[in-house]
């Protein structure tokens, strides 16, 4: 290998090691900056697996999308589900097919296992919500207060532009968790 | 003189070997293959214990450093705006790339500069993407995190020559394999994956594969292997039987092609694929020496070569794989004969007893195929064991005493067998045992003059 080679192989490497970052950030700045805002309704977690340290487990309420008509879509085959904003204010999906639909907003996601007819649950990305270390505990307590059956006014609220979907903030109470994170600590 | 010194003198001595080798075999003193196995022998003379040091501590340095950023990153400070974090995710990036340019042009003949800047990088390539799926709170699994990282840290290895990242790159398309588990269809993904990394090992053993890097290379490879084969072939070796099949047909592989190109190792440490292979053969033949895995089996294939077919068709690829495994074993089991090593041989033919017994046991017949495998391990360790006594090497003597032990411990518990029928053989193995000392006692005795 020559120096020349050399270099330019190096080159294309860091460019690429670079560009791998760089296009993350990217992308989930366009879908925040120009997306359109959805509120999910958040469920109860299974506390076993919420707390992972730093970060608030979720799960969305409503993450089940009706088949389009004659589609099949099998476990992990990618779907794309329309969201319809309910009148309450929150967000649920609509249809689900294999193709993009052109005229509404759509998240694009990989099919989970069918349940009931004609209707297929969705794998979304939405899962996590980082915190600070430090905030992480107080942020879940307040997450689970909020979650309890009944008395259920957890929300997520995600930016969602061409399929992608990127969770803008978490509220528990009608706040952000920002603040309830740090409420609680002296 | 202190320890150290006197190997400061003894790599002197061999750097001087290496100097005088090629006037030795010039003027004919020496022929090429003794020139070889003479710097076999005594291994590279720049591989000198202060350089090692030197390498390992600068590895161990940039790991910590490197480990010690992801950590930094992962508190996940709150008051970093997004603009921040973005910064902060390239800084490191970029100085390890800086380092790695650095290594690359100015200390190129420098192994600690490669491996420790070549151990860094990556690790700086993970923080980087660590931190971004934090600020945007990217959901998900594992698995698509690992692949992006090994395939971005797997070129560090190549143009640095450096040997921490393909061990990163190896463990990471594993993990990423065993993550896909419920898709096997993308967990073949792994073949094509683990196929990018086989050139750096060609390029590190073609000058001698004796030097510590492609040797650990091996080491790692072999350990993946079997679990990169659980994940992605899960859907053949499920049908019937074939896992027997597959699994015997790649420890025999491992097995052989370490004796082929690894033959001349003077040390355990240097057998990776010898030392793993063997003993996944006895691991498996041991298996398999219960009828209880046989029965299983019967009329397994009674469908034939159309539901075969049928079956191949549906897992094309996985198929194929095996296919190319087969192929590999069997040549290499052919090209064992050139050598005259039966007990090489005889070894690297696990697969096919494994074959019989599948055939035997689909046509009805557990019972015999338990007892093809047992005779199989029986024959195994004896010669072993004999083979040991007339190369005088106490090692091989204590594997085929090991590998016969093992077959008699799994007999004596094996609750599938009467007692009567398991004192009967006891019996005959304890008989036969005798007889063999005693022919070798004699010829012994009758060798000395």
């Amino acid at each position: 290998m020559t120096s020349r080679t050399r270099l330019w192989l190096f080159a294309v490497m860091a460019l690429v090691q670079l560009a791998a970052p760089a296009g993350m950030i990217f992308s989930h700045e366009r879908t925040l900056a120009k997306g359109q805002a959805f509120k999910f309704r958040t469920a109860p977690v299974d506390p076993y697996d919420a707390f992972r340290g730093r970060y608030v487990a979720l799960r969305l309420e409503n993450s089940e999308a009706t088949l389009a008509e004659g589609v099949e879509a099998s476990r992990g085959q990618t779907v794309y589900a329309t969201i319809d904003a309910g009148d309450d204010g929150f967000a649920r999906f609509g249809v689900a097919s294999l193709a993009p639909p052109q005229d509404k907003p759509y998240l694009k996601a990989k099919a989970g296992y069918a349940s009931g007819k004609g209707a297929v649950g969705l794998q979304l990305p939405f899962d996590r919500f980082y915190m600070e270390e430090s905030k992480a505990p107080a942020a879940e307590a307040a997450y689970w207060a909020h979650n309890k059956r009944g008395a259920q006014d957890a929300y997520v609220v995600v930016r969602v532009l061409d399929g992608a979907g990127v969770i803008e903030d978490l509220y528990v109470g009608g706040k952000s968790i920002q603040g309830v994170g740090s409420e609680t600590k002296p | 003189m202190s320890r150290a010194e006197k190997d400061m003198r003894e790599q002197r001595h061999i750097a001087w070997l290496h100097e005088q080798l090629p006037g030795l075999v010039g003027d004919g003193t020496l022929t090429a293959e003794a020139a070889q196995s003479l710097r076999r022998r005594y291994g590279e003379a720049d591989a000198s214990r202060g350089l090692q040091a030197a390498t390992l501590f600068g590895v161990l340095g940039a790991v910590l450093v490197g480990g010690g950023i992801i950590l930094l990153l992962a508190h996940n400070w709150d008051n970093f705006s997004r603009t921040t974090r973005a910064a902060l995710s390239f800084a490191p990036l970029v100085l390890a790339q800086a380092l790695a340019a650095r290594a690359l042009w100015r200390h190129t003949e420098s192994a600690a500069w490669r491996e420790s800047a070549g151990a860094f990088l990556p690790l700086a390539v993970g923080a980087s993407i660590a931190l971004i799926a934090q600020t945007y709170n990217i959901g998900g699994d594992l698995s698509d995190f690992l692949l992006t990282w090994s395939l971005l840290a797997l070129p560090v290895a190549y143009l640095l020559r450096a040997t921490i990242p393909v061990i990163l790159y190896l463990v990471g398309i594993t993990a990423w394999a065993g993550a896909q588990w419920t898709e096997s269809a993308e967990a073949l993904g792994f073949w094509p994956l683990l196929a990018l990394a086989l050139p750096w090992w060609r390029l590190e053993a073609k000058a001698n594969p004796y030097r510590p890097r492609p040797i650990l290379f091996a080491w790692i490879f072999a350990l993946v292997l079997p679990i990169g084969v659980g994940a992605s072939l899960r859907d053949v070796l499920e049908y019937h039987g074939t896992w027997m099949l597959v699994c015997s047909v790649i420890a025999g592989a491992l097995f052989l092609a370490g004796r082929r190109f690894w033959g001349e190792a003077t040390s355990r440490a240097q057998k990776p694929l010898q030392t793993l292979g063997a003993l996944g053969l006895v691991g498996l033949g041991l298996a398999f020496s219960f009828e209880e895995l046989w029965r299983d089996q019967i009329g397994a294939w009674r469908g034939g070569a159309r539901v075969f077919a049928d079956e191949a068709l549906s897992h094309p690829l996985a198929w194929a794989i095996v296919a190319l495994w087969l192929a590999a074993w069997l040549g290499l089991w052919l090209d064992s004969f050139r050598f005259k090593d039966a007990a090489r041989t005889f070894l690297g033919a696990m697969p096919l007893f494994a074959a019989a017994g599948l055939a035997l046991a689909s046509f009805g017949h557990p019972g015999a195929a338990m007892l093809l495998l047992n005779l199989y391990l029986f024959a195994l360790g004896v010669g072993t064991l004999v083979a040991g006594v007339r190369a005088q090497s106490l090692a091989t003597v204590n594997g085929g005493m090991l590998i016969l032990a093992a077959v008699i411990l799994c007999r004596f518990f094996d609750a599938d067998l009467g007692f009567v029928a398991r004192g009967v053989a006891f019996i005959v193995l304890g008989a036969s045992f005798l007889a063999v000392n005693v022919v070798l006692m004699r010829k012994k005795r009758g060798a000395k003059p």
